[in-house]
């Protein structure tokens, strides 16, 4: 963690490279972020620009120091509606067709109806401050009239936040100032994915995509789970109801927007083949797909020593305490493991701060399965200092993209017991392509199952000959297909690829 | 990947349509009570202890209870608006352990700002010290009597409210009569007076320390509670402190204009005007009482009847005709019981000659009752529009409003006395016309606009500009008061 206040003076010069990062770099410390950081700093020669977009103003602090080759940072903060107008302002004539291009754009999506939007909103802005769609009656005016045209049978009030964050947020996206750059690179789709399209749009320029989880999926599940998304409109068991609920519009603008970014951007990345479909659901062409997995420094992991046949028998969930990593699966599975091998040793190695009340729930279970000499928790520590002493790594996760420990509990040789999500089964039983097939490196398990767990890990720790086998395959697939400098040089191919391809007019003038 | 994800989150917590605003608003309106309170003591006392004490000295007790009440009126304004509406909060929130804390802190903060006008009339009019005692003693114990109907208010402890101040009332009259007959003067009977008020108090704050039990209430929590509300919440303050003197200031101008006299004690007043419009007063009781059981039953169930369809996800249809069917609702009822307050008035207007022989009055006060009687009719329309501005929250125009009326009330009044005797009460009279026709206007226009309003006008969760003014304005003061 750094105290640095990420101010570089804004828009010096066209850089090579505008990363779009939306919710994360630098302000989140882990996960995406982290990767951000690695790709600034293995492209020392290459400048960027970043835009960081961000709920709103909250002294949020950053978490990374920026590297010299950013040579700018701007944050765009997506609700910040700014302050409510002094004068009385009519409603402009343009208020009717504004809400209707809206309407299509976050039903539909797509840049044409993307570029209207900005048309109509550029019209707007010439008769009144676009504070006024916000704070006053032009506000008012706009979005009762959007509510007659997409909901006039659901919850006012829902719909109501609902606009305010969805339109403030792509209003806020299509308002800022875009930096120069030769390649605008988004993070994600949402609104870095519709800053990116604009981007393409307005300045011919190619935009590039990088997706480490499917963004619409997520805030999908988000929606579904979320409590306060009352269902104010009963469809019974009609499927067909053609009326749209609160979580349908919410659901269909990240579609829209996920489709207009994904149409915009020469070339879609994601981690692994898995997510692919649903990136060719929301419409990107096979052409544009490409997969770069992530990679690790595996210098760090060469010569470490394994646990051997004499060693306490060891298993370990390397991860978070948090309720998406499904602790207490492994828990259970540690639980029916100690009944067959009696020493059984289970760690569970991570920070366990983010939700004391998880931690504090799992370590109740603990305590009731009497499994206190067992299972550990040892918080955040150097993962180096342990693995020598694993005999089998476990992930129970009940989502994940590219799990870094797969990687790493692999490049020292650890073989692994996964549950089948995000990229798991390709990093445990290689691609359908590899060659020469090297084996597995572990087992899958569906979610929630410690029974599988235990009968895999069992299997590994009892068969030593099994357990070096796989060690060694996946050892090997690591190191051929994962290491950073791999990943590394994907990139440095695609930017320099992107960059020198000429300035077409606009995207929309050459489809 | 967080950045729209933080931001659903937070949207269920923004849906807080302010209700609480209903019961405060419905405090306000009990507010005006205090003001009928002073006005019917001395009424009743000035009635039966008419024929017993003489005029001296009857005008000399009345003196001492009219600066007593209107010091503490004005003084205490600020504090019992701001501590209605930091009781209501605290009920909505269901956040009551601090209430007992915060009676306290009122009572402190209350009494040191009337303390300061006490000594300042004091100073000024340098009255013998045995009635500067009592005098000093009523302004503070009314100051806390004020406070403690600020919270029986918020609390609806009507019964509480009505038995403690016809109990304490009926006690005053006994005691300042008796004290008139044992041959005690002015201070001997304000003394009497003293006990009544005394009763009220204690009847009022025992209420509501059984509301709220707390066996050690922090004072110093309570009173830091009360300076940051006044802070926060300064438009309501400055409000009420503008209400109260735009009520007293016409009076003010006739105890400091040639009309006036001084009693015996060296305290100004000017019985030709302030008595007729006493009398002019009590006609609004009625309308008043009666707005206030509308507040309570039909109104408010169609207020929140508003609310509850927005935030049981209603459709902008239904929400539009429940706004329909409250604003529908309160216009005809403000009609009706303006007509019903004309009829009194007209009634007042016509028995005028009748009520001044009986009262014993001079025959050129007809002409003030007669301006303060319709006069009174304006101003129940302006104390009805207001309190719906409260009700919606709009303190800004609340502020403004009575701000107008003072500055109407002050400015019509010192020109009617410079126009002559025939013109008195007639600045009292066109203010509250001129100031009720706005009030009326803008209450209008808050029905007519209410859905606008609530969602994006005047919601506090979309006001960022405003709310971080007043965030600064506390820290501010914060700093200046603690630190």
């Amino acid at each position: 963690m750094t105290e640095l206040t990420p101010i570089v003076s804004p828009l010096p010069r066209e850089t090579d490279i505008c990363l779009i990062v939306e919710g994360c770099y630098p302000y989140v410390a882990g996960g995406v972020s982290g990767w951000i950081d690695w790709l600034l700093r293995t492209e020392p020669e290459t400048s960027f620009s970043v835009v960081s977009l961000w709920p709103r103003p909250d002294n949020q602090a950053a978490r990374y120091a920026l590297p010299p080759n950013v040579v700018s940072f701007q944050t765009l903060y997506l609700q910040d509606f700014g302050a409510t107008p002094k004068k009385r302002l009519h409603l402009p004539e343009c208020t009717e067709r504004l809400a209707e291009v809206l309407g299509t754009f976050v039903m539909r999506g797509g840049l044409v109806s993307l570029d209207q939007v900005i048309a109509e909103l550029s019209r707007m802005r010439a008769a009144v401050p676009l504070e006024v769609l916000f704070n006053s009656p032009i506000a008012w005016e706009l979005v009762r009239r959007m509510y007659v045209r997409h909901m006039p049978y659901g919850s006012f009030l829902h719909f109501f936040w609902a606009w305010r964050a969805l339109l403030g947020g792509l209003f806020a996206t299509l308002e800022f100032a875009l930096p120069q750059a030769k390649v605008y690179h988004t993070i994600s789709t949402g609104y870095a994915g519709v800053l990116a399209a604009r981007a393409a749009l307005e300045t011919g320029r190619p935009a590039l995509l990088t997706e480490h989880g499917i963004y619409t999926n997520e805030r999908r599940i988000e929606l579904l789970m979320a409590k306060w998304v009352a269902d104010t409109i009963d469809k019974g068991h009609a499927l067909d109801d053609p009326r749209l609920d609160l979580r349908d519009i919410w659901i269909s603008a990240f579609e829209a927007y996920a489709r207009t970014c994904y149409e915009a951007c020469a070339e879609v990345v994601t981690l692994f083949k898995d997510n692919q479909r649903a990136q060719r659901f929301l419409g990107a062409t096979s052409e544009k797909l490409r997969v770069i997995a992530n990679g690790i420094d595996i210098g760090r992991f060469e010569g470490l020593a394994r646990a051997g046949p004499r060693d306490r028998p060891t298993i370990a969930l390397i991860g978070r305490v948090v309720p998406i990593k499904d602790v207490k699966s492994f828990i259970a599975c540690a639980k029916l493991l100690r009944e067959r091998i009696a020493d059984l040793r289970a760690w569970i190695i991570g920070p366990t701060d983010e939700q004391p009340e998880y931690t504090a729930q799992c370590r109740a279970l603990v305590s009731s399965l009497g499994l206190e000499d067992c299972v550990a928790f040892t918080g955040a520590v150097n993962i180096l200092d342990y693995l020598p002493k694993i005999h089998v790594a476990v992930l129970s996760s009940l989502s994940e993209s590219q799990p870094l420990v797969l990687l790493e509990a692999g490049a020292a040789g650890v073989p692994f017991v996964a549950t089948d999500v995000g990229s798991c089964r390709e990093i445990i039983e290689g691609r359908s392509d590899e060659t020469p097939a090297l084996g597995p490196g572990g087992f899958l398990t569906a979610l929630v199952a410690p029974r599988q767990i235990a009968d895999a890990a069992e299997c590994l720790l009892r068969d030593h000959e099994l357990r070096r086998r796989y060690g060694d395959a996946l050892h090997e697939r690591v190191r051929r297909s994962y290491s950073s400098e791999r990943a590394a040089q994907a990139y440095r191919d695609i930017y320099r690829r992107l960059a020198a391809s000429p300035a077409r007019g606009s995207e929309l003038e050459a489809m | 990947m967080a950045g729209i994800g933080f931001a659903l989150k937070t949207l269920h917590r923004q849906d807080t349509l302010s209700s609480v605003v209903a019961s405060f608003g419905h405090a306000a309106v009990v507010a005006a009570g205090p003001w009928l309170f002073t006005i019917l003591s001395l009424a009743t006392i000035t009635l039966v202890t008419d024929q017993i004490v003489g005029l001296a000295i009857l005008a000399d007790f009345r003196a001492v209870i009219i600066y007593a009440f209107a010091t503490s009126l004005v003084l205490s304004a600020p504090v019992t608006m701001v501590a209605t509406r930091l009781v209501a909060n605290a009920l909505w929130l269901k956040k009551v352990d601090g209430v007992h804390a915060l009676l306290f802190g009122a009572f402190a903060v209350c009494l040191a700002l009337v303390a300061v006008g006490v000594v300042a009339l004091i100073a000024y009019f340098r009255p013998p010290a045995t009635i500067a005692i009592v005098f000093a003693a009523s302004s503070l114990l009314a100051a806390l009597i004020w406070v403690a109907l600020a919270f029986s208010g918020a609390i609806r402890d009507y019964t509480g409210v009505t038995l403690s101040f016809l109990i304490g009332l009926f006690v005053s009259v006994l005691a300042s009569i008796g004290a008139a007959i044992a041959g005690y003067h002015a201070p001997g009977m304000v003394a009497g007076f003293l006990v009544g008020l005394a009763i009220t108090f204690f009847g009022l704050t025992s209420r509501i320390r059984m509301t709220f039990p707390d066996p050690v209430p922090d004072p110093i929590a309570g009173m830091r509670a009360i300076i940051e509300g006044l802070a926060n919440y300064w438009t309501l303050a400055v409000g009420a402190l503008v209400a109260a003197i735009a009520v007293w200031i016409d009076k003010w101008i006739y105890w400091f204009s040639p009309v006036s006299e001084t009693v015996a004690s060296g305290f100004l007043h000017a019985p030709i005007y302030d008595s007729t419009m006493f009398i002019a007063s009590l006609a609004i009781i009625p309308s008043l009482g009666a707005f206030v059981m509308k507040l309570e039953t039909e109104f408010f169930e169609r207020y929140q009847h508003y609310y509850g369809t927005i935030v049981g996800h209603g459709t902008l249809n239904q929400i539009e005709s429940a706004r329909e069917r409250l604003a529908r609702y309160t216009l005809d009822h403000l009609t009706l019981i303006t007509v019903i307050q004309a009829g009194i008035s007209t009634i007042l207007v016509l028995t005028a000659p009748i009520i001044i022989d009986v009262l014993g009055l001079q025959f050129r006060q007809i002409a003030i009752l007669r301006y303060g009687a319709i006069g009174v009719v304006f101003h129940f329309i302006f104390i009805a529009a207001v309190s719906m501005l409260l009700f919606f929250d709009r303190r800004m125009l609340f502020l403004g409003l009575q701000v107008m009326f003072c500055i109407l009330n002050a400015g019509l009044t010192v020109l009617a006395l410079k126009l002559g005797e025939e013109y008195h009460g007639t600045g009292y009279f066109l203010a509250c016309i001129t100031a009720s026709f706005f009030a009326y206007r803008l209450a209008d226009a808050t029905f007519a606009r209410l859905n606008f309003l609530t969602f994006i006008g005047n919601n506090p969760s979309i006001a960022a500009g405003t709310g971080q003014r007043t965030r600064g304005w506390q820290r501010l003061t914060q700093r200046v008061t603690w630190s």
